[in-house]
């Protein structure tokens, strides 16, 4: 998979993005913003015609585009339905995406002896049978699209209780198998460090960083969450702003897997473009700290007020 | 047994034991009609997956029929909608394609029994959608020039994928319209009530019908009342009858008044983007 883009869009070294959904499509095509790629959801772009087709045209001239599918279901035993995967390659001829990816979770089941489909990343028991189902379904994908895929890990909100291996072993075990790489999603890491009680989240995170391969990871996807009260579950909302343990472990993150590209999500209780773009802004900020290059520095917004969150951490 | 067939046997043994793990799952999320549920997990994180899904599908139907939940009310609107998902589930991985049963649902829900119409306006919405999906197709002017070249016995049209049609025996029309003011004033429920007033003046009528294509000019799906002609021309047309044939077919039909005027409808069905081509 190549990230390189013949062109001007990529505006600098660590490729910082942002999720663009539909309450954004106007400004995100018409306002001038530091940002190098915007993430869309493919399931929203499969319609044959329509606006949708119009402005993923539009936003391809102006970002360059990374597919996020949210309905692949890849570890599935049900398999990846041979039409979804010829509308996901139909879109990717398209748009012509710098990165694809989707969930290690499944969607796809029978009910009452009919296929049906969750409508949710559902997760999957971290098994010797499920590796082989999700590697199997990945290595088809793959071979189908003619490209590796980015897998991301999944907020889950209940244990398997015949899993019999860690999350991270599944995971990098998945990539070695398939060739594909890593999307690693730093805020479902902290949400299910919370919901498993752990001691101390962000140890549990780094410790779970800690154990992916430096070579692993192609993709980081930061988020926030909404706060709950104790006994709660934490909902993978993608709400809020990035927590600060969130930008406290995108910090480690850079610092052990390299400049990877970057993207900020929001998806409910959506804020305003330019905030949006400010959050992307704040993730270019600590690469520039990190890797202590600022001559790709576009950022234009005050940043005074954000200084403090970085530095002391 | 050699290794390729062990590897194949072992692969197959997965498979169905992780199926039958995550059918379970699946079972204990989705709504049942006799709501018997199976357990095994964390309540909390069950009950974050049904909550999750009952939201999904409420906020894609939402999208799909925005007129019957204007209609209907939010509280009904999402009762149907698990009910749907009981009697329906979804299949495609795509929720803007889930609801083709919505319509139905509603025609036999015990709440609805005084309102028919309600399933009507939903295939309205339906087809809008599908509509504002569809394929864009911008008309092949040069194929205009075979009705200067070809006798119209010869000439078939193609027409856009976007459009539909449907019959009803309400004015769904003047109901859809009456519910599309998104912003509440006096002049919009001045404009409701107009419309709402129409669709009671035509009820009245005996034996009511009311034919309706919803065809897209660009991206926007409209709606407007066929005449009979019209859309008996329009059945001719989708059945893959020549332009001249359709003519004599609607010009011995004794039921349809012989109101069609060829050259008329061809500068409106260019206007609404109804033709993608003419061929021979």
């Amino acid at each position: 998979m190549s990230l390189q883009r013949p062109n001007e869009k990529l505006k600098s070294d660590v490729l910082i993005g942002v999720g663009l959904r539909h309450q954004h499509f106007t400004e995100a095509l018409t306002t001038p913003s530091n940002i190098d790629f915007v993430e869309v959801h493919s399931e929203n772009f499969f319609a044959q015609g329509g606006a949708t087709q119009s402005v993923l045209a539009q936003a391809s001239e102006k970002y360059a585009i990374s597919l996020h599918s949210t309905a692949m279901g890849l570890g599935s035993a049900q398999g990846v339905p041979s039409q979804y995967l010829q509308k996901l390659k139909q879109l990717a001829s398209t748009c012509n995406p710098i990165l694809m990816s989707d969930h290690a979770c499944f969607s796809w089941s029978q009910l009452n002896g009919q296929q049906v489909h969750a409508g949710d990343l559902l997760p999957l028991a971290y098994s010797e049978q499920t590796l082989m189902v999700l590697a199997h379904n990945i290595d088809r994908v793959q071979q189908s699209l003619g490209r590796s895929l980015l897998v991301e890990n999944l907020s889950a909100y209940i244990q398997y209780s015949h899993a019999c291996m860690p999350e991270t072993e599944f995971l990098v075990r998945l990539a070695e198998l398939t060739g594909c790489k890593l999307l690693v999603d730093l805020n479902n890491i902290i949400v299910t460090a919370n919901n498993i009680n752990a001691a101390q989240p962000l140890d549990y995170a780094q410790q779970w960083l800690a154990e992916i391969p430096t070579t692993m990871v192609g993709e980081i996807h930061l988020a926030g969450f909404t706060e709950v009260k104790e006994g709660e579950l934490i909902i993978d909302d993608h709400s809020q702003a990035v927590s600060s343990q969130g930008w406290q472990l995108y910090r480690s993150a850079l610092e052990r897997f390299g400049k990877i590209p970057t993207l900020v999500e929001w998806d409910n209780n959506l804020p305003s473009w330019h905030t949006l773009v400010a959050e992307a802004d704040k993730a270019r900020m600590i690469a520039e700290q990190v890797f202590g290059d600022n001559h790709s520095s576009k950022v234009t917004t005050a940043m005074t007020g954000l200084e403090s969150e970085f530095i002391h951490e | 047994m050699n290794n390729n067939d062990a590897k194949k046997h072992s692969l197959q043994a997965a498979f169905e034991q992780v199926a039958q793990q995550q059918q379970t799952l699946i079972s204990a999320i989705f709504p049942s009609a006799d709501s018997e549920v199976i357990d095994e997990f964390d309540p909390r994180g069950m009950a974050i997956y049904r909550n999750n899904l009952l939201a999904t599908a409420q906020q894609a139907l939402a999208i799909s029929f925005p007129t019957v939940l204007t209609l209907i009310g939010e509280g009904l609107f999402n009762y149907a909608s698990r009910e749907l998902l009981i009697s329906s589930p979804p299949k495609h991985g795509d929720w803007a394609l889930w609801g083709d049963d919505f319509p139905s649902l509603l025609t036999n829900l015990a709440q609805l029994s005084d309102y028919p119409f309600v399933a009507d306006i939903a295939q309205v919405d339906r087809l809008r959608q599908q509509s504002m999906r569809a394929k864009n197709s911008v008309i092949e002017q040069a194929s205009l020039q075979l009705l200067a070249t070809h006798d119209i016995d010869e000439i078939y049209i193609e027409l856009t994928t976007s459009q539909f049609g449907l019959n009803s025996n309400y004015p769904v029309i003047e109901f859809w319209l009456s519910h599309q003011q998104r912003v509440v004033s006096d002049t919009a429920e001045e404009l409701n009530q107009k419309f709402i007033q129409q669709s009671l003046d035509k009820l009245v009528q005996g034996d009511f019908s009311q034919k309706v294509l919803i065809y897209r000019p660009y991206y926007n799906a409209e709606i407007r009342e066929l005449s009979a002609s019209e859309y008996a021309w329009l059945t001719l047309i989708k059945q893959g009858v020549s332009i001249g044939k359709a003519l004599d077919i609607m010009t011995n039909n004794n039921e349809l008044e012989h109101d069609f005027d060829f050259a008329q409808w061809i500068g409106i069905a260019l206007e609404q983007n109804l033709i993608n081509h003419l061929k021979v």
